[in-house]
């Protein structure tokens, strides 16, 4: 299993792999509006967001294990420093699908899914702190984020 | 309402800086290890969340069509959703990846007026024109991402 090392980096980032990770990121964004759209009929017939998270969390699981156990037979390469961020990355999703799928409870999955289209600006502001050195915010890109996050902003604030 | 719209925003943190997160974890373990860990500590989290909050009792008595639902949900979630992501932010990098995946409302305007015949106003016209031109400026200013 190879593990990515910042020197790796600019050999990574040919035209061809920055393009097949923008395909993914698409399918990825079409994958969570369906998943958002289930879970607020879920919640609707008066589920709790919480279980509702866990129960999909246990599904996610079952099938990214199914898929990948070729991937997971020899002993994992993760650095204590890995750990660390994974377990920062799940504290903040854990507490994001539960306000969120808490949040459908009380207000439309039309006017929850805008509000996220923010999502962008806070990565954008923990990346200034979190990845300084690895990853650098141009001009042109904060530019870019800025326009996703005000044409959501005006298509939820208009709808 | 507004508690519906703090929570919304309490989300947009959590994922926002969640995603961050797992891309500097992605430096130092393979994108699907991070997953896998990630999918783990956080059913773990929100079981006793839900524990805590609605007791054991809320998680039996499911009908067929519950569990068929949250098995669709964990697919589009972790394996379409997360995992694709993961794998588009190791590639493209956490500062494209993010506002381009910001950009889904706009598919979801897209199947309305496709699918459900829904006429879009000057305003979502607008709104979607300023998300097309905001992805387009990232992924044409992509090579100067990474340092």
């Amino acid at each position: 299993m190879s593990t990515p090392m910042l020197a790796e980096v600019p050999a990574m980032n040919s035209d061809k792999r920055v393009a097949s990770g923008i395909v993914f990121t698409i399918f990825a964004g079409l994958s969570f509006a369906l998943s958002g759209f289930l879970a607020n009929e879920l919640v609707d017939d008066g589920h709790p967001g919480v279980i509702v998270g866990f129960y999909e969390g246990l599904g996610g699981l079952a099938l990214v294990l199914a898929i990948n156990v070729r991937h997971f037979r020899g002993r994992p390469e993760v650095t204590r420093r890995a750990m660390l961020w994974i377990a920062l990355a799940a504290a903040g999703f854990a507490t994001a699908f539960a306000s969120f799928y808490t949040a459908l409870s009380r207000i439309d999955f039309s006017v929850g899914a805008p509000i996220l289209g923010a999502v962008p600006m806070v990565s954008y502001i923990v990346i200034l702190f979190v990845l300084r050195g690895e990853e650098h915010i141009t001009p042109r890109a904060l530019f870019g984020a800025m326009l996703v996050v005000v044409g959501v902003g005006i298509i939820g604030i208009t709808n | 309402m507004e508690l519906g719209i703090a929570l919304t925003l309490i989300a947009t943190v959590g994922w926002g800086a969640g995603d961050v997160f797992a891309r500097k974890a992605m430096f130092g373990a393979s994108a699907n290890i991070v997953l896998v860990s990630m999918i783990t500590l956080s059913m773990i989290t929100l079981g006793i969340v839900s524990l805590i909050l609605e007791g054991p009792a809320a998680f039996g008595s499911k009908d067929l069509r519950f569990f068929g639902l949250v098995l669709i949900m964990g697919a589009l979630t972790w394996v379409t959703g997360n995992l694709f992501y993961f794998h588009g932010m190791k590639r493209a990098g956490v500062i494209i990846a993010a506002p381009i995946l910001g950009a889904a409302p706009l598919a979801a305007i897209a199947l309305a007026v496709v699918f459900g015949g829904e006429k879009p106003n000057a305003w979502v016209i607008l709104g979607a024109a300023l998300i097309v031109t905001g992805v387009v400026i990232l992924v044409t200013g992509r090579k100067r991402v990474f340092q």
